[in-house]
């Protein structure tokens, strides 16, 4: 290992995080299964039209993703900081969309009695906390090593998965759209 | 105190969650004492009813609305604080690591933080008897509407059904944190040398139930943040169309019902396992300690413990024959109950197969853990009744459902538990318990369960239906007021029974004579080691 390298150890729980990872799967599936159910019954769900910028913010999380990727296998410390630190800004961004996403979206129906306006907000602010989650870990996991060690490559993942998810939510409003 | 409160120490933890479920199931014993009381003196006017709940039980009689806040409180308590508490988060903590040649949970601040909220969600259930129309009274089950429409549906519904849904969302977040320290902890915890077919099966059901909690707990909580959003941000996910409510219109529209009663029991039924799993895989222990033979047939313990957590996914929705579901969906969910029936009968055979022929010691633990084996085949029988739909469009919603499931998943897992407690007492406290006392303990509470729960088979035959405040004001219910006399002093005399349990451990907890290093002669690790 050089220098100026970050050390990559396999340290950390990858089981730990594959049932966390489980765990929040369940918790959309179970948000999708009423998503679905509460579609078809009634006569009172209507399609809503989403900012165009929410049709956007996956790129956020997947440029996100690849730098983060591109970083670990660069391995040198600066590239691995740049990374981390762009995809928290990224994160960020993508929650500020979210949240300008969420005003528009109640100056055209009024969200509560929109079954659909409400389920993008469930979704939505579910998947902001989750994300909220993976940024403060990408900052903590570089600041607790001190620019020396980078402990696991979990956080990354977790960031994969988020991406992932948020890809599958959208598809799922698309569909439900139409 | 630092030690004590703020400990990641996996075993002060362990503890903390046993204080916990201790505390919780004197609480929930005492409301079902307070119910079975009115069960069968409705009207006899009791003044302290009155200083204690003003509104719900003006005169000193109890309202139904009381009856039924109690009940809600009761299976709360029962449920979440007790039969989710005890056998995974206090003896798991305490032991997996212990038992796996581990130092400590994988993430021992998880396990603190599990706690600590466990502790919060439960004070603030309870702050729901402070609150303005007391506790709510939907059950445990908390079905909509009435659970989701606020005050108009009644006295409790409001601030207390709040902080109900609150509440058990809390603890559908510690529930998860605490199974992923313990699937983290099972996989990548084992010394070297302790490959999976060694673990003891204690282990095995602490890593299925944790399985089940990972995948259930998370539906829990979607269903409650559902829930909480009906009630207060005016939206419709569970409430129809053009409901009156006590004469009153309800605004919402749309939703349904069904919806919460397919999420909550895609948690609830595996709630079952969630809360036996760690009493079989414990007892297994114990009756192969106490016989002095190895577990008969290990392997195929294991795979029905899988089985039956796999198979217990399946079968919410027996829980909603009467809702209106397709014949096809119910012959479906009927024949996957029967199904979970054979991993059921490979535990039991193998318990029996593990006795036969073995050197029998009879100490309080092994008791208990016959005493396991007894309740859970008794009340697995009613099951095979309530799987199949057309007779359980009878029985549903009688005194027989109530019977079956305090016998299969409360009396068995609690007798699990008692036979945790005089198993691992030395391993905990460097004490033993007396096992005069002991025996005392089981035997009055293995006649008392079964004095309570048997004759209430007869009466949900006899079409009693539950959550009744007052039967008596039915005619043909009114016979059955013997019988629910017979009832009622049956918990009376099992709950006064448990005062010597209590003193029991107390007192050997200072008195009680030193115990020797693995004073069971047991083979699992945690045995070898000095006690605390």
């Amino acid at each position: 290992m050089q220098r100026n390298e970050i050390n990559q150890t396999s340290g950390g729980s990858a089981i730990g995080l594959i049932a966390a990872l489980s765990a929040i799967t369940m918790l959309f599936a179970a948000f999708t299964s009423a998503y679905i159910v509460r579609r078809g019954l009634g006569n009172d769900w209507a399609p809503i039209s989403l900012l165009r910028i929410i049709f956007v913010t996956p790129l956020l999380l997947i440029c996100g993703s690849a730098l983060l990727e591109f970083g670990w296998k660069d391995k040198r410390r600066k590239i691995v900081f740049l990374g981390f630190y762009t995809a928290a800004f990224l994160g960020t961004l993508f929650i500020c969309a979210q949240i300008y996403g969420w005003l528009k979206l109640s100056e055209v129906v009024r969200i509560p009695t929109h079954p659909a306006a409400t389920f993008f907000c469930i979704f939505s602010v579910s998947f902001c906390t989750f994300l909220s989650g993976g940024i403060v870990a990408l900052i903590a996991s570089l600041g607790r090593r001190a620019c020396s060690e980078l402990h696991s490559k979990n956080v990354i993942y977790y960031w994969h998965y988020l991406s992932v998810l948020w890809l599958y939510l959208l598809g799922l409003f698309y569909w439900g759209n139409r | 105190m630092r030690r004590y409160l703020f400990t990641t120490d996996h075993r002060m933890v362990g503890l903390q969650f046993f204080w916990l479920s201790l505390i919780s199931v004197f609480l929930g014993m005492g409301l079902s004492l307070l119910m079975r009381f009115h069960l069968v003196h409705p009207h006899t006017k009791v003044a302290w009813f009155e200083k204690l709940w003003p509104a719900g039980a003006p005169g000193g009689v109890m309202t139904p609305e009381l009856y039924l806040s109690l009940m809600t409180m009761h299976a709360t308590l029962m449920v979440f604080f007790v039969l989710s508490v005890a056998p995974q988060a206090a003896f798991g903590n305490y032991f997996l690591p212990l038992q796996i040649g581990a130092r400590k949970m994988a993430f021992p601040i998880l396990s603190a933080l599990s706690f600590w909220l466990t502790a919060a969600a439960l004070l603030v259930l309870l702050a729901a008897f402070l609150v303005e129309g007391g506790p709510p009274l939907s059950g445990w089950t908390s079905y909509p509407p009435l659970s989701a429409v606020g005050e108009v549906s009644g006295p409790g519904q409001g601030i207390g059904q709040s902080l109900w849904i609150a509440s058990i969302a809390i603890f559908c977040l510690a529930a998860i944190l605490g199974a992923i320290n313990f699937t983290a902890t099972l996989l990548e915890g084992r010394r070297a040398g302790m490959n999976m077919m060694r673990l003891p099966l204690t282990c095995w059901s602490w890593f299925v139930t944790a399985i089940l909690s990972l995948l259930g707990f998370p539906v829990l909580l979607a269903a409650g943040i559902l829930l909480l959003l009906d009630r207060h941000a005016g939206t419709s996910f569970f409430v129809p169309s053009y409901l009156v409510i006590n004469d009153q219109p309800i605004a919402h529209k749309g939703g349904s019902p069904l919806l919460w009663q397919h999420l909550f029991w895609f948690f609830g039924h595996p709630e079952v396992y969630i809360a036996i799993l760690p009493g079989m895989g414990l007892i297994s222990e114990v009756i192969a300690t106490f016989t002095r033979k190895p577990i008969f047939g290990y392997r195929a313990m294991v795979a029905a413990i899988f089985g039956i957590g796999f198979l217990g996914l399946f079968l919410w929705g027996h829980h909603m024959f009467t809702s209106g579901m397709s014949p096809y969906s119910s012959i479906a969910f009927s024949v996957l109950t029967m199904t979970i029936g054979v991993p059921s009968a490979i535990k039991t055979f193998n318990w029996l197969g593990t006795l036969w022929g073995g050197r029998i010691e009879l100490t309080t633990a092994m008791l208990f853990a016959l005493g396991f084996v007894s309740i859970f085949v008794t009340g697995g029988l009613s099951g095979i009744f309530l799987g199949q739909p057309v007779l359980d469009l009878y029985f549903h919603d009688t005194y027989f459902v109530v019977a079956h499931f305090h016998l299969i998943m409360g009396v068995a897992a609690i007798f699990g538990i008692f036979a945790a407690v005089f198993y691992w007492f030395p391993r905990m406290f460097g004490r033993m318990l007396s096992e005069k006392l002991g025996k005392i303990h089981f035997f009055a509470t293995f006649a008392g369960v079964y004095a309570l729960f048997m004759p209430m088979h007869l009466v949900g035959i006899a079409g009693n239906p539950r959550r009744y405040a007052d039967f008596t004001a039915f005619e043909f219910l009114s016979p059955l007021l013997p019988v629910h006399q017979i009832m009622t002093a049956a918990a009376f005399f099992t709950a006064a029974v448990q005062l010597v349990f209590i003193f029991n451990l107390f007192w050997s907890m200072r008195r009680g004579a030193i115990a020797v290093v693995n004073p069971w002669r047991a083979l699992t690790w945690e045995w070898q080691g000095a006690a605390e």
